[in-house]
């Protein structure tokens, strides 16, 4: 569809931007720690919040898999996406504005501080860096090979899925280590509109070159020919009650909040608590903008290119382009094809690179700073923090071009995996009795249980992390009673800096 | 005896509401499997209100619970007290 050179041209000088921008913010900058590195220490204000956090959110499969999800899912997937949405205001104001309150006082760079900061456990740190890495590496690994299939596929194969993934890893290398978090949030905001547009203008092209723009038309066609399509469980069998509930959850807990990634957004970036509210107010809409966009297409393609099976669902947007668009326009199909790379690329790099950053972080700051105490000046802790994200580039970029099954599965269940994690993070900001002890057990025996849904019982898929999640509040109270009640200097020391920052933001 | 905030109450009634439809949402057994118009239907009636409670409640809770100006707090921090958590205890 587009030649070599176009295809080229358009990731060379988009990556291109990218990385003159990466050194302008290292030259303005200078990140002057490994905090403001990471996190840019409270100070992204609250439309460059939004638009990261967004950006963040979606990988590149919301060009793949989104719209097949939505194909094969039908309209009870997207309801039950709608049903999560509006949690987010919710858990933010309860949960991660007080976390967000706690960072001002207590300078937290990675997610495992704020666990350790309550319960004091080395043990425990490590084990949420384990958990916290263990989903951002093969992340940001396989969205770079998302972003090899889309060169190779907008190429017609002319270009070989592992150049592109060199090609992005290398420059996504050389972008990051630069301006760090900051530079990658700024990005992000540019990246989050063009892979928004990307979606609306390739949804409704297909339905406007395949119904001459007669929606109504398009719906009844849908209604007639794939009735399935408007109801549960779906063409596909993907939304029996199970996953209706177990799904959304998943995305409101693990996918919005506790994704280390999000999570620091949410967080730890935020300039005040004026930003934190607006994070809360446009978040679920911004959401709707690219589901609801996504879910154009996957209806576009059912209405158009009904009985497609599988991993051929995949490939809805390509398909689309070529076998609706292209014979009525072709040279707006070339645009679109350009447009489909350009969006891909564009969530790819932003997903990835922050993927990236915080797995930086769980390196340089949880285990070789606070576990293995390596005592640094700080110019060497800032060539640290830049060296590890540098050396998990390379490993994620190796990841990618030798991709073991492995890495499908771990990103499979990444959104249920850190699920029974926010029971011990509701915990930690506002029960006093819970103890360490509890906190280790609920985090250890909470991610097992979300293992064994997947490898065990093989009800993964429409349960993700519901019953990790249940474990590990029940352990939590549990075993917080049956052991010894934490120091009261520590429990002073954390809520007393909580109550000091509330008093300090709110009137 | 101190006065409850008015906020607590509206916290209160905000997550509990929000809780309940969202269970609503998912009572098993409704919609039927295979019911199209069924399922509009039940989106329409857990859905919507979901939303507008949220958005409801946070717009209240804003209101009730006032912020004091803005300002940047990257400079305010107390300096984390790392060689005592390091240390994984006091």
């Amino acid at each position: 569809m587009l030649s070599v050179t176009t295809t080229w041209s358009i990731y060379i000088l988009y990556m291109g931007a990218l990385i003159g921008f990466g050194i302008y913010i290292w030259w303005k900058e200078k990140n002057a720690s490994a905090r403001h590195f990471y996190t840019a220490g409270n100070t992204i204000n609250w439309f460059v919040l939004c638009m990261t956090y967004i950006a963040a959110l979606m990988s590149t499969w919301v060009f793949f898999s989104g719209p097949g999800g939505y194909y094969r899912g039908g309209f009870g997937y997207f309801m039950s996406e709608l049903s999560y949405m509006p949690l987010f205001p919710v858990l933010t104001y309860f949960v991660m504005n007080k976390v967000w309150l706690l960072n001002t006082q207590r300078q937290y760079s990675t997610p495992a501080d704020i666990y350790d900061d309550r319960f004091r456990s080395p043990m425990l740190r490590l084990f949420l860096a384990v958990v916290f890495f263990s989903v951002s590496l093969p992340y940001a690994a396989a969205i770079y090979m998302a972003c090899g299939k889309a060169a190779e596929i907008a190429s017609g194969g002319a270009i070989p899925q592992s150049s592109a993934v060199i090609f992005v890893g290398i420059t996504a290398l050389l972008f990051m280590p630069f301006g760090g978090v900051k530079s990658i949030a700024w990005a992000a905001t540019v990246q989050a509109w063009i892979f928004m547009a990307a979606l609306w203008t390739i949804g409704f092209s297909a339905l406007y070159y395949g119904f001459s723009g007669d929606i109504l038309h398009s719906i009844s066609v849908v209604w007639q020919n794939n009735n399935n399509w408007f109801s549960y469980p779906g063409p596909a069998e993907w939304v029996p009650y199970s996953a209706r509930f177990g799904y959304p959850l998943a995305c409101a807990i693990g996918w919005t909040i506790m994704l280390p990634d999000v999570f620091i957004r949410a967080g730890y970036f935020g300039k005040n608590l004026a930003a934190q509210r607006k994070l809360m107010m446009f978040q679920p809409f911004l959401q709707i903008i690219v589901w609801t966009g996504t879910m154009v297409i996957g209806f576009a393609a059912i209405a158009l290119v009904p009985g497609l099976k599988g991993g051929e669902t995949e490939l809805v947007i390509p398909l689309l382009i070529e076998k609706i668009i292209s014979p009525q326009a072709m040279q707006f199909a070339a645009v679109l094809m350009g447009i489909f790379v350009l969006g891909a690329l564009a969530k790819g790099l932003s997903a990835a690179t922050s993927h990236l950053l915080v797995a930086g972080s769980i390196i340089s700051e949880d285990i070789l700073t606070r576990l293995l105490h390596l005592d640094v000046n700080p110019k060497m802790h800032m060539i640290m923090a830049r060296l590890a994200v540098v050396c998990l580039g390379l490993a994620s970029l190796w990841l990618a071009l030798n991709p073991p099954e492995l890495i499908w599965t771990l990103i499979m269940f990444a959104i249920a995996v850190v699920m029974p994690l926010f029971p011990v993070l509701v915990a930690a900001l506002y029960w006093r009795r819970a103890t360490k002890a509890a906190a280790i057990v609920s985090s250890v025996v909470g991610v097992a249980t979300v293992l064994a849904t997947y490898f065990v019982f093989h009800a993964g898929d429409s349960w993700y992390g519901t019953f990790g999640m249940a474990v590990s509040a029940v352990l939590m109270i549990a075993v917080s009673y049956a052991t010894e009640k934490t120091d009261e200097k520590v429990l002073n020391e954390f809520y007393g800096a909580l109550a000091k920052a509330e008093e300090q933001y709110y009137a | 005896m101190v006065k409850e905030p008015a906020y607590k109450k509206t916290e209160k009634w905000w997550l509990g509401l929000v809780v309940l439809f969202y269970a609503l949402y998912n009572i098993p057994g409704l919609p039927a499997y295979g019911d199209s118009g069924a399922a509009i239907w039940h989106g329409a009636l857990t859905i919507i209100p979901l939303w507008i409670i949220s958005y409801g409640g946070m717009v209240v809770l804003n209101r009730q619970r006032k912020l004091k100006p803005a300002r940047d707090c990257s400079g305010e921090a107390e300096p984390l007290q790392e060689k005592m958590i390091a240390k994984g205890g006091v």
